[in-house]
């Protein structure tokens, strides 16, 4: 895969930020966030060294804190202020939450595993506009996931995976619930061989 | 000893940790070592780096700056040679657990508390050999320079330069853990090492950089013993204040603002014990029984304290 | 070259390595049990010592040998509960808990002993075991009287490795042990109660290490002293590592270090006399740090290890 011409394969996971590539991991709770330090720690950190919110080592509290606060009323997280352990968010404001981190930043590549899984319709469809409006802006955005009702409703196009190797690439348009579903068996490649 | 024994042995304790300004110095010389090793472990423990090395850490940080210290040269010079041998002897000790974890996956607490055998056995083969007094004939180093002392704050006392700094030491670790980078790194590393990663922290490098911090503060406790309190290097100049730094570290909660008075509670607890027992004749390893009681009933407060907010929480 | 291998081979020697291992390898079967069931015991340094004390008091006092060892391992099994009570029942980190217990356990021998025996110039001590030569066996030539003329502690210990890989990989109890330290979920579902066999093991781990205890302070030196245990519990850590959690490969560790040890013992009497002897003492730890090095990448602990179990967490 490449951003901008170069290859990510190798790179760690701070030189592939660097790019522009954003991240929301499928594991909430161990991966995208700390649980048991203040949200705002887990809303600012992959970007912690960055000017935005540190000088020559040295944290700018203010400056996580107005993020924090800023993000938390434009995507309407629910919580009672930046502060507050991580851990007692609710699934719905935990996604939301690594969303603002991702897009704060306008990133060229956003990378999404099963982004509304577990949530509730609410959050589900505010999290589904956010993608269309990043779209809007020229952000390629690849979502990873089971639910292909999802799926169709927010892909340009739709790559099949069967036993880790791309079965088949669709446009959204001729995809249809029971195409993708007999590609996923592994049926896909004789489809498109014949 | 029963009824009025213990009354009295308990005011004999009392009074003679913070009964009068003397005994409040001499408590205050007792927990300036347990500052540094308390920090040590306090940062380490952030870091979820188990550092339980601090006692070798201290041991080879009193062994540098004995050595430095020994070499004449102006006061100031040597006081601040003394620290920085001391404090790199110290991070250098503590790297190693850290490496091998790093590199080879061995567990930082068994290779720290071996090391702390390791450290003390050399220490001893330095002091009972090439290193001997040779003036005493004793198994302790030759002292430093008389012009390497750290200078006494109050006459009379033991007070020494070497105090202040720790005191000084506990509010800059809090601001380096609270209000750096390294810090924030240190503190989202401890508690949860794949989110650090995933965000872009480079968890090894954070691991090495805490144990060389650890490792230097711990070294520091031993340069305050030997340029305040013994001015040379003995096999027992540490009773074993790298294992209470744990305790420190710990009844703090692993707070560096928290770290001086629970250093100061332990040392009023050793000097009190000791002045106990002359008095009463109750040994005073009593207050080693009293350390680790008080470390296992903090943990079971601590416990409490988290399901009551636990219980709080999910009422709310 | 041959020379050294004569001094390796001498009776003497042998006999001294079986002896270092004695200890080592009922802690190190005691911390091995309590790993496998998931309990990381940090506490056996202070254990051991603890139990040291005791054993060597009681018998000091009663002046029965067996009647130390019994309250050494009655020690040893209390301190073991303890520990468990803090990382099993309640689920306290074991790492601060097993400094925690080492340190109750070594303040309290320290301050008993002085309580119990004030401070005298000369340590008091005791008339330890005498070794029991077997008939027969002890005839073998070389091995014999390194082997089956030793004390009857020792005799334990080569029986207890069998009896500790017997019980741990051919009883439903040691099944339930290594269950709950490998998927406690597994197991509990399955019926067996974790936290009741984590504190059985827990408690069979100390009750073991308070037979080292016992050994170091009524078959070893026959006296207590401070630095009695210093640093054999740590090493019995390290050597379950080593012996990668199985009792045969623990004994073998064991055994290995004691003949570390043995050897820089023999080092320490012969000829090398204008080098301190505390530079000796060094090497079995150095060598141990660097055994530890090579082993640990391929090193595969009990998955459970550290981590507390509880139901309701899913």
């Amino acid at each position: 895969m490449t951003i901008a011409g170069k290859t990510v394969a190798q790179f760690t996971p701070r030189e592939v930020q660097a790019l522009g590539l954003g991240r929301i991991p499928e594991d909430r709770m161990t991966t995208g966030l700390v649980t048991n330090l203040p949200l705002a720690d887990s809303m600012v950190l992959p970007r912690i060294g960055t000017e935005a919110f540190s000088r020559n080592g040295l944290l700018n509290p203010a400056a996580i804190r107005a993020f924090a606060e800023a993000q938390i009323k434009a995507y309407d997280i629910r919580c009672p202020g930046p502060m507050v352990r991580a851990g007692a968010l609710s699934g719905g404001n935990l996604q939301k939450a690594l969303l603002a981190r991702e897009l704060a930043f306008d990133p060229k590549v956003l990378i999404v595993s099963q982004p509304t899984r577990g949530l509730d319709i609410g959050a589900a469809r505010f999290i589904h506009e956010k993608f269309l409006a990043m779209r809007a802006r020229g952000c390629g955005i690849i979502v990873i996931g089971e639910d292909l009702e999802e799926l169709l409703m927010l892909s340009d196009r739709i790559a099949v995976m069967y036993e880790g190797r791309i079965a088949g690439t669709l446009d959204s348009a001729d995809a249809t619930v029971a195409r993708l579903g007999l590609m996923m068996t592994g049926a896909g490649r004789t489809e498109e061989a014949a | 000893m029963v009824g009025a024994g213990v009354v009295e042995a308990y005011g004999v304790m009392l009074s003679a940790s913070l009964g009068d300004s003397y005994a409040i110095t001499e408590t205050l010389v007792r927990a300036a070592p347990m500052i540094f090793t308390g920090l040590a472990v306090a940062i380490a423990f952030r870091a979820k780096f188990w550092n339980i090395g601090a006692e070798g850490q201290l041991l080879a940080g009193a062994v540098a700056s004995c050595f430095v210290g020994a070499i004449p040269m102006p006061g100031y010079l040597a006081m601040l040679l003394m620290a920085l041998a001391g404090a790199a002897a110290g991070a250098l000790v503590a790297l190693v657990p850290a490496t091998l974890r790093v590199k080879f996956k061995v567990d930082d607490v068994v290779s720290s508390l071996l090391l702390n055998s390791v450290i003390y056995y050399a220490l001893m083969a330095l002091i009972e050999g090439p290193w001997k007094d040779t003036f005493s004939g004793y198994p302790i180093s030759p002292p430093i320079e008389d012009s390497a002392n750290f200078p006494v704050l109050i006459e009379g006392t033991r007070l020494h330069l070497g105090v202040v700094v720790a005191l000084i030491a506990a509010p800059l670790c809090w601001f380096l853990i609270s209000r750096t980078t390294l810090g924030f790194r240190i503190r989202v590393t401890g508690e949860n090492p794949e989110a650090a990663r995933y965000g872009g922290i480079n968890v090894q490098r954070v691991l090495l950089s805490t144990a060389l911090l650890s490792g230097a503060l711990a070294g520091l406790a031993g340069v305050g013993e030997v340029g305040g309190v013994h001015f040379q290097v003995m096999s027992d100049i540490s009773p074993g204040y790298g294992y209470s730094g744990i305790v420190v570290a710990m009844l703090a909660r692993l707070n560096p603002l928290g770290v001086v008075p629970a250093a100061i509670f332990l040392a009023a607890v050793m000097t009190g014990a000791e002045a106990m027992s002359r008095a009463t004749g109750v040994p005073a390893f009593l207050s080693d029984v009293i350390q680790g009681t008080a470390l296992l009933a903090m943990l079971v407060a601590l416990l409490f304290t988290a399901y009551r907010i636990r219980r709080v929480g999910a009422s709310a | 070259m041959s020379a050294v291998f004569e001094q390796i081979f001498q009776v003497g020697f042998l006999a001294a390595i079986i002896r270092i291992a004695t200890p080592l390898a009922f802690a190190t079967l005691g911390e091995m049990f309590s790993e496998r069931a998931g309990v990381l015991n940090l506490g056996i340094e202070g254990i051991m010592l603890l139990s040291a004390m005791a054993g060597f008091t009681a018998a000091s006092l009663s002046g029965s040998l067996w009647l130390g060892v019994l309250v050494a391992v009655l020690v040893g099994a209390a301190m073991g509960a303890l520990h468990a009570l803090f990382t099993v029942a309640l689920g306290l980190s074991q790492h601060v808990c097993g400094i925690g217990v080492t340190l109750f356990c070594s303040g309290l021998a320290y301050f008993l002993y002085r309580l119990i025996f004030g401070q005298q110039s000369v340590p008091p001590s005791i008339d330890g075991f005498k070794p029991v030569a077997i008939p027969l066996l002890s005839d073998i030539p070389v091995l014999g009287p390194a082997v089956f003329n030793q004390f009857t502690l020792v005799y334990l210990a080569i029986i207890a490795v069998p009896l500790a890989a017997f019980v741990l990989y051919r009883t439903p109890w040691g099944l339930s042990v290594r269950m709950v330290g490998e998927n406690p979920r597994a197991a509990d579902s399955a019926g067996v109660s974790v936290i009741a066999t984590r504190f059985q093991a827990v408690i069979l781990g100390g009750a073991l290490m308070g037979l080292a205890g016992a050994f170091l302070t009524m078959a070893q030196f026959n006296a207590f002293t401070f630095g009695v245990v210093s640093g054999r519990g740590w090493v019995a850590i390290a050597l379950v590592v080593f012996g990668r959690w199985d009792p045969w490969r623990s004994a073998g560790a064991a055994l290995l270090f004691a003949f570390v040890d043995a050897l820089q013992l023999r080092m320490q009497a012969s000829g090398l006399g204008h080098i301190p002897y505390e530079a000796f003492l060094m090497l079995p730890f150095i060598f141990t740090i660097v055994a530890m090095a090579f082993m640990s990448r391929n090193a595969v602990a009990p998955s459970a290890l550290l981590k507390p179990f509880r139901r309701e967490e899913r």
